[in-house]
This record gives C-alpha cells, structure tokens and sequence, in this order.
C-alpha cells in the first residue's frame, strides 16, 4: 500500500511532459471493461435529457428565425397597446354611461389621434366626426364626469378637434364651486390664464377650500355638458393687479397630458345643422 | 470482503458514474456514486481493504477522467487514488462513532469521503498550476472549483441514501468480517 501510495504521489506532482506518452494510453485501456455499460447509459441519459443543439446565429435560418422573432415580437407589443386602449376606451364609455340615465344622451367614444399646436393653445384631434353624428359645440368629456373641452367646427367626415378647457382661446366659463364637506356651493369664473393656468375666482374674494370641485354651470355650452366636473383647487393665489381677490389654481380633471381617449356626448333630439 | 463483488459494483458505479449521472447536472454540479462505494467498504471492512478499495477506486476515476492540462487530455493517475484512499482511512476511524444501520451516517460518510478526495485532487491541481507550460485545469479560481467539487459531494451525500437500501439487502454479498473480528 506504502509503495503504491508513493508512486501515486510521484505520478500526481510528475509534469505532464512524463505523463504524456503513456497513461493516455492507460487511460484508454482502462475504458475497455466500462464501455459496453457506458454506451447504454450514455444512450439512456440522451433520452432522459436530450442534447440541445447549438444554433450557429449567422446561419440562413438562425437569421430568418431572429427576423421573425422581430417581426412577431413588434406585433405582440403593437397588439397589447391596441388592446390596452380598447380597454380604457371601454372603460371611459361604461363610466360616462353609469353618469347618463337617459336614453336621449348619446356617447360616442373617440380615440385621440393627435394633439394640434403645440405649448399652451392645444387642440385635441380626434379619430370620430360628422359619420358619428358629432357636431361643433358638442361636449368632450373623459372618465364618466371629467370635461375635456368642446368641439369646435370644421366636423369632417371620421375626425374632428376639440378645444381642451385648459386653453386660453376658451375664454370664461360659468362655473359653480361645491365642496361637500364644507358645503360650499358658490357661483365661480373660470378662465385659463396666459402661463397656462387654470384659474377659478369667486365673489368678493371669498376663499375656496382647497379640494373644492368646479362644476360647470354656463348656459352657453350644451346641456349634456353641465355639471361636469372642470378641475380641483389646488392652490391659493392673492393677484398682484387685485389684492383683494382670491385666485383659485386647479388641477384640471381630465389628464392634460397622455390623453388617448375621450367620450363625446350629445343629444340624440337635436336637430341637424 | 469478497474482490468480485466488490469489482462488479466499481464496473456498475463507474460506468454509471461517467455515462449517466451527468443527467442529474445543475449548474454544474454533478453527484457521484464513487464517493458512495468508497464509504460503504469503509463502513465495513478491515482498514487495510477498505484503503484498497478506496485507491481502486480513485485509480480507476483518474484513469477514466483526463483533465485539460496544456490544451489536451492528460490523465494523471493519483490524485483522486490518493484522496480516495485518505478518505476511506479516515473513514475507517469515523465508523466507531457513527451508526452504521443509518442511512443519514452512510449520506454523512459519503459526503466527507468526497470532500476529502476534492480537497486533495484540488490541492494536486493547483500546485501542478505553478509548473511552467501547464494551467488550472478549471477556469476561475482554485476556491471557486473547490465550490463546486463540495456541492457534487454534497449532491453525492444525497444520492447516498436512496443507494444505502439496496446495499444493506446485499450486504451479506460483500462477506464483510464480523465487527468483532475486523481490525481497527
């Protein structure tokens, strides 16, 4: 055991150039007596786990095979998008459907295609028009009771454009300013503000709360349009050019920013123009 | 202890060990049976047989597995002859105070006896790194594949126990001396 032991250890620490000519050879002997049960369990492991084949990435078909994987990749991900507006094009209709009770209301979804004039005079194109039975002045409204705007003339024929409350071409609006919980119920001017703000004034410099809703209340927009909601207080501003008076900053209630889909609302009884 | 026999289960455990365990392959990390066999004759026979059983076996795996060294196949017969034989030495010397009826003290065993044979095989290699001309032959460091060689006698200890079954149904195969008559 002692002799086998050390000439185990001499051949462990003997360079390879010593080892080289003869223990491959040794080692090739030494297979012969565990080949013929080696094969069959070589075989067996194959077929428990197969070997995945190496795929050459510059090969005609491992090109092709990438390609479509692209092409069905940007599919998938155009699909989830469409998909994911469909939704909340749904969602925005059953909202403002739950809002409207009545059979004479009609609402046409209308999926934003794009928003025209850049910076703070936006003009919201949408994907609906005259096809749908839009009209100019018709109400544009987001979520149920969140206003957007109105839509304003020319109509053509599958697109239209609305103008959003949050731009200064709006001009004044009649408002009413509720606050359920400090029951606050108040006639209000709301006006878009050249900086792009929003602004709400009451009589006589009376303090809104902040989180106090603005409700639209103006005979000049459509009836289908009052009482949705215009936007939230947020901020307290005493102006430099009225000391006295109390401007009312809000955070519109539709999302001025990443709208994709907006309900338009009109009365079925109205005549055509 | 009966040679045949003995012969029979290396040809089965090498064979198994080097065509199909790979299957069992995660990450790396592959068990062995050899570790296995080695501790069971240690658990079991005379000290001078078990260290023999435990340097055919470690032969047989050196022979059967080369190593990269220098860009080709080399097979060095001896390091796993030589850690396989210390490990069954040292098992030898452990069975007093283990319970040799226990799966889990025949899973422990399996497991020191490979960790025993990586250690060696492991310093074996890295100090025939320093030689010039020849390299580790595994990539990263010496710790990192001292890591792995622990798991696989790990992996083995594991393995160990579905195996102790079959082998105390046979044991009386092995004709192992009576503890009484065994020498320490």
């Amino acid at each position: 055991m002692v002799w086998c032991g050390a000439l185990a250890l001499a051949c462990s620490f003997a360079p390879a150039r010593f080892l080289k000519p003869w223990t491959g050879e040794l080692g090739e002997v030494a297979w012969i007596p565990f080949m013929p049960l080696g094969l069959v369990m070589g075989q067996a492991r194959a077929w428990l786990r197969p070997p995945i084949p190496e795929l050459d990435l510059q090969s005609p078909l491992a090109q092709q095979l990438i390609r479509e994987r692209n092409a069905y990749r940007g599919l998938y991900h155009s699909m989830r998008i469409e998909t994911e507006r469909l939704v909340r094009e749904l969602d925005s209709v059953s909202r403002a459907r739950l809002a409207v009770r009545d059979d004479r209301t009609a609402l046409v979804p209308a999926s934003v295609v794009g928003v025209d004039g850049a910076g703070r005079n936006p003009l919201i194109r949408i994907g609906q028009g005259a096809s749908a039975g839009i009209q100019a002045g018709d109400v544009a409204i987001f979520g149920g009771d969140s206003l957007v705007g109105r839509v304003v003339s020319p109509v053509g024929r599958a697109g239209c454009s609305v103008l959003p409350v949050w731009s200064p071409r709006v001009g004044r609006i009649d408002a009413r300013a509720k606050d359920p919980v400090g029951g606050v119920d108040l006639p209000v001017q709301v006006s878009v503000l050249a900086s792009g703000s929003i602004v709400a004034q009451a009589p006589s410099g009376i303090e809104l709360p902040r989180g106090t809703e603005i409700l639209l209340d103006d005979r000049e927009w459509p009836a289908e349009a009052q009482g949705m909601l215009i936007g939230t207080v947020v901020k307290i501003e005493l102006p430099d050019e009225a000391p006295l008076q109390r401007r009312h900053v809000l955070r519109p209630a539709a999302p001025t920013k990443g709208l994709d889909v907006v309900v338009i609302k009109f009365s079925r009884l109205r005549t055509a123009p | 202890m009966n040679w045949t026999i003995f012969a029979i289960a290396l040809l089965l455990v090498g064979a198994i060990d080097r065509s199909f365990l790979p299957v069992f392959e995660v990450r790396g990390v592959v068990p062995t049976l050899v570790p296995a066999l080695v501790a069971f004759v240690a658990m079991h026979a005379a000290r001078p047989t078990a260290m023999w059983a435990g340097f055919l076996c470690g032969l047989t795996v050196d022979l059967l597995g080369p190593v990269p060294v220098e860009g080709m196949a080399l097979v060095v017969p001896g390091p796993w002859a030589l850690g396989l034989a210390l490990a069954a030495w040292t098992g030898v010397q452990l069975r007093g105070i283990l319970f040799r009826r226990s799966p889990a003290a025949f899973a422990l065993l399996t497991f020191l006896t490979g960790l025993l044979a990586s250690l060696v095989w492991t310093f074996v290699f890295a100090m025939r790194g320093w030689y010039p001309g020849e390299d580790f032959p595994w990539p990263g460091s010496a710790l990192g594949n001292l890591t792995t060689r622990i798991l696989d006698a790990l992996a083995s200890g594991v393995l160990a126990i579905p195996l102790w079954w079959p082998l105390e149904r046979w044991i009386g195969w092995w004709t192992f001396p009576l503890p009484a008559l065994r020498r320490r």
